[in-house]
């Protein structure tokens, strides 16, 4: 099976990760440049190369530094981080349809959240993370305790499910009994948006980010080695129990942490491993690098669209990503499914 | 006790049609209700709130009941999937989206939503069973990957239907306590609108009946016994996405029903389909009149959807069937 | 380090050349606030933009209003509230519906930007354009057109308040002079309750002009039965009650209005939503029986401002004098 793999690769002329993971840079680099020249206040293309070559008025300075540089760290590193929350619960669950937002764990956060807003608007909003975070660990706690004692990951996926549905009902009560101006602000984040980027919440998201690469780092190789097979693991001495809590740990720490920057950003943690895995068939921590860079690019490239797409509706970038996501992602599933046809 | 059921369901129907009529911010005892329905008096406050209240809503929540019950029982079958149901199988997600979008992108006339629904539950559906094969599951003995793509088509649906409230505010007001699932008189044009169609559909699955149990046999029996398999399967499907549709068209997606009702039903009737459906049937609508009397009465005088009660209901049933389907399993 | 300096040349532009004084807004914030603001920026049309334009403060963007000044929402608030001309001078947005555009709120150049307790979230953001004023507004901390007093405090436009507040007096003193056996004599002697219509009845609570003048005129709001009197339910600004429970209601003065998104607002429109919520109200329900039914724009009458206070009284005056019984 594996060699005609890569003989379908080779078709593709598609030789491994290092050159997809340099595209992916190059990709960033262009992104880069072309977002933060795109806006309201025009810049020119040497003008964005930050300010070397010409001065910048007042105006064009704070579009670059104020608006469009945290807007591009913010959703680069949301991106990045949902899409590796992703990444580990598809190990984990060893189902290429694991979600952050379809296993509840955002709900939860969700649900905090919005009861926060709701019934204490005046709250301090430094006190939104937390909430998220303690929604989206207790969801997971829940879960855990609800499939006690069962190693397959189907049963996690399925019973994520249900919690999910029971946590919609519940935030579509909060929705129904919060004044119609509130809703329509909590319905605009509720998609996720990147409007409201700034220093303050790239700095708080900074941290998490940071971090990724350890748990990365310390998390690869036991991912790797579920992918192999539950026995596989065990027989080569991995304690799949505290490697599972560790994975779901880590997985709500950087969902709910990109929820609070930026709202819930939808089946980014589906499409963006499978993108990557489509690219590229890696496996362990590279694996983790590429959707985790897949997911960064494909929300900042989603924010240029819809920052600049000229309508008098916000266009949420979550709603973009769906949009735009969605054939892309059954297009990656078709390639490997063309993939693995070709191999058998 | 198989034999008993069909009487018993009926029975139980009828008391909880009883209490759907009677009971609500004034008790009206059995004897108004008789009253309001033999000489209706339109200036006796007790017949206009039976007649102009209570009752479309009471019909609206057994229709919607029944329908969703019946396909749910029938998807499962078909699809040999314990958790198929009209909710979890992209169905209820597409009808609702397609309403939205039509009244909002082609301002359709209410009438004119059936059709949309239609379309958009069985595109709904389609697309569920395509991610499901793209995921490569299509063997899938437990048929998980259905009810994940499912999931995911339905999350990506109802994204795509919040965009488009989000894009006018005025109808938005009208279309949110909708696809919450709003069980109300309020929906009783739509019920005169589209019941045919969920009568159409509830009566092709109870035509299909018999072939749909000689199918469970299995395909290869079946196909020796002189059935068409692959006609069966797309008629019976056709025929749920036609109910749970026009459902939908009418009161908004009522979750739960379509993936409880058949697994309750069945240990009483058994899996012949001949007895099932009806069964379903009766349930549904009893189940769905019970949880609108909650929704009614909870916290009155504070209105509570139906949809909401259905939706808290079965996320719990849902997380026990998880257990008993799919835990059990893992353990033996 | 260059962006340090940038921030910090931004936030002396902003601040400009006039007087500033450090004021605590509602949240408990520190702002630093003009005296005299020249540019303003509403972040909410009817609860902020229409009381601060009342009271003479120049306004040069609202949130939830075009590029051309166009409403993005169902209605044009200044329009039916404050009667601003359609021609005037546009009042442009600062982005879409749903995300503030933060270079456009900038190259309006505000020297203030006002928001409720509910931007809470938004304001460090903004606050990189101009100072961030959060203003009370739920109907917990807010009552009446309270939220317009206090605006005129701290934007020290307390004397155009004042005049505005005497031709209202003047206003609810004709009314009771004209119609004195028909209001209440004592304050609080009889009850209200404002409903407003979706495709469900919801009891409008707390923070409105209307609710000032009828507060003004003598009557209080009735209790729901089962409502309780939690501050949780009272700061709610919408709740949502069963058809049969609004059949039920019986306060003394029952007012009733479509939803300011409905496409039409007035009378036969509120009573086509009635007909169909709750089919023979007219016959059954008391105050629809005993003439105790006025009719509300909720285009006009929701903004905590004098102006919406005015217009309810027209609405209850065209009742007095209309249907007398």
């Amino acid at each position: 099976m594996s060699s005609r793999a890569l003989d379908g690769r080779r078709v593709l002329r598609l030789p491994g990760g290092m050159q997809i993971g340099l595209a992916n840079l190059a990709a960033a680099l262009a992104l880069t440049l072309a977002s933060l020249g795109l806006g309201a206040v025009s810049l020119s293309w040497g003008e964005t190369r930050l300010d070397l070559l010409a001065p910048l008025d007042a105006d064009q300075a704070f579009a670059l530094y104020q608006v469009r540089l945290p807007r591009l760290l913010l959703g680069f590193m949301a991106g990045w981080s949902v899409a590796l929350a992703g990444a580990m619960l598809q190990s984990l669950a060893r189902n290429p349809l694991a979600d952050p937002s379809l296993l509840g764990l955002s709900q939860g956060a969700m649900v905090a959240i919005m009861v926060l807003t709701v019934l204490a608007p005046g709250l301090p909003p430094a006190w939104l993370p937390v909430a998220a975070l303690l929604g989206g660990l207790a969801v997971a706690a829940l879960l855990l305790a609800l499939v006690r004692g069962h190693a397959g990951g189907l049963a996690v996926l399925l019973m994520g499910i249900a919690l999910e549905s029971t946590l919609s009902a519940v935030t579509a009560v909060l929705v129904l009994y919060t004044p119609p101006e509130t809703s329509h602000a909590l319905a605009g984040w509720m998609a996720g948006s990147l409007a409201l980027a700034d220093w303050p919440r790239v700095t708080m998201l900074a941290p998490w980010f940071a971090a990724s690469p350890i748990a990365i780092l310390l998390l690869g190789r036991a991912l790797r080695l579920i992918d192999l097979g539950a026995p596989m693991a065990m027989a080569l001495g991995l304690d799949a129990a505290r490697t599972r809590v560790a994975v779901l740990i880590v997985a709500v720490l950087l969902s709910s942490a990109a929820l609070t920057a930026v709202g819930p950003l939808m089946f980014l943690g589906v499409m963006a491993p499978q993108l990557a895995a489509a690219l590229s068939p890696a496996s362990g921590r590279a694996r983790l690098v590429l959707a985790a860079l897949t997911g960064g690019l494909l929300v900042t490239a989603a924010d240029m669209l819809a920052r600049n797409a000229g309508t008098d509706i916000g266009l949420p970038v979550g709603l973009v990503l769906v949009t735009l996501g969605a054939p892309l992602f059954v297009l990656a599933m078709r390639m490997r499914l063309f993939l693995r046809m070709s191999s058998s | 006790m198989r034999r008993g059921f069909p009487v018993l369901a009926a029975l139980a129907l009828a008391l909880c049609l009883l209490l759907a009529l009677s009971a609500g911010e004034s008790w009206i005892p059995p004897s108004g209700i008789w009253a309001a329905l033999a000489r209706f008096d339109e200036t006796r406050q007790a017949d206009v709130i039976v007649i102009y209240q209570r009752l479309p809503r009471a019909l609206i929540a057994m229709l919607a009941g029944a329908a969703l019950s019946m396909s749910g029982a029938v998807l499962q079958g078909v699809l040999r999937n314990p958790l198929a149901s009209p909710s979890l199988v992209g169905i209820n997600a597409g009808a609702a989206l397609a309403v939205v979008a039509g009244a909002f992108l082609l301002g359709l006339e209410p009438r004119a939503q059936g059709s949309a629904a239609l379309a958009g539950g069985g595109l709904g559906f389609l697309a569920s069973l395509g991610v499901a094969r793209l995921a490569g599951h299509a063997h899938d003995p437990r048929g998980l990957a259905l009810i994940l793509s499912g999931a995911i088509v339905s999350m990506f649906l109802g994204g795509l239907t919040q965009a488009l409230l989000l894009s006018d505010p005025a109808l938005r007001q009208d279309y949110l306590g909708w696809l919450g699932g709003n069980v109300s008189h309020v929906h009783a044009e739509r019920l005169a609108d589209f019941w045919w169609l969920a009568a159409l559909g509830m009566a092709a699955m109870l035509l299909l009946a018999r072939r749909l149990s000689l199918l469970a046999l299995g395909a290869e029996k079946a196909a020796s016994l002189g059935i068409d398999v692959a006609r069966t399967q797309l008629l019976a499907l056709g025929a749920a996405v036609l109910a749970s549709a026009s459902a939908v068209a009418i009161c908004g997606p009522l979750g739960f029903l379509g993936l409880v009702v058949p697994h309750l039903v069945r240990p009483l009737t058994g899996a012949r389909f001949g007895a099932l459906l009806p069964g379903c049937a009766l349930a549904g609508a009893c189940l769905c009149l019970l949880a609108d009397l909650i929704a009614r009465m909870a916290l009155a005088p504070l209105a509570l959807h139906t949809g909401v009660v259905l939706e808290l209901l079965g996320g719990i049933a849902f997380m026990l069937m998880v257990r008993r389907f799919y835990l059990r399993g893992a353990e033996a | 380090m260059r962006r340090l300096l940038m921030t910090a040349l931004v936030a002396l532009a902003a601040i400009g050349t006039g007087q500033a004084a450090e004021v605590t807004d509602d949240t408990g914030r520190q702002v630093r606030i003009p005296d005299d603001p020249q540019r303003v920026v509403a972040l909410h049309e009817p609860v902020l933009a229409v009381p601060l334009i009342e009271l003479g403060v120049p306004v040069v963007g609202i949130y939830g209003r075009g590029d051309d000044g166009s409403s993005l929402t169902a209605v044009d608030f200044l329009h039916e509230m404050l009667g601003r001309s359609k021609d005037a001078d546009p009042i442009p947005g600062i982005g879409p519906v749903g995300s503030i555009n933060l270079e456009k709120l900038r190259a309006l150049r505000p020297d203030l930007i006002i928001g409720t307790d509910y931007d809470a979230g938004k304001a460090k953001a903004l606050s990189q354009a101009a100072p961030v004023y959060l203003q009370n507004s739920s109907a917990a901390t807010a009552h009446g057109f309270s939220v317009q007093e206090e605006l005129a405090r701290v934007l020290h436009r307390e004397d155009r308040f004042r005049e505005l507040r005497t031709a209202y007096q003047a206003r609810l003193d004709g009314l009771r002079g004209r119609f004195p056996d028909r209001l209440p004599k004592a304050p609080g002697e009889r009850t209200y309750l404002i409903v407003m219509l979706t495709d469900q009845a919801n009891v409008v609570a707390g923070m409105s002009g209307a609710v000032q003048a009828l507060e003004d005129l003598g009557y209080r709001r009735a209790e729901i039965a089962g409502e309780g009197s939690t501050r949780q339910s009272r700061s709610m600004l919408i709740l949502p009650i069963g058809a049969e429970s609004l059949a039920g209601l019986n306060p003394d003065l029952l007012l009733v209005m479509t939803s300011f998104a409905a496409p039409a607002r007035d009378e036969a429109a509120a009573r086509a939503a009635l007909d169909r919520l709750s089919p023979g109200w007219d016959r059954f329900m008391a105050p629809a029986r005993e003439g105790r039914v006025v009719f509300l724009d909720s285009a006009r009458v929701t903004s905590p401002s004098v102006a919406s206070a005015m217009h309810t009284l027209d609405a209850v005056e065209g009742w007095l004098a209309g249907r007398p019984r």
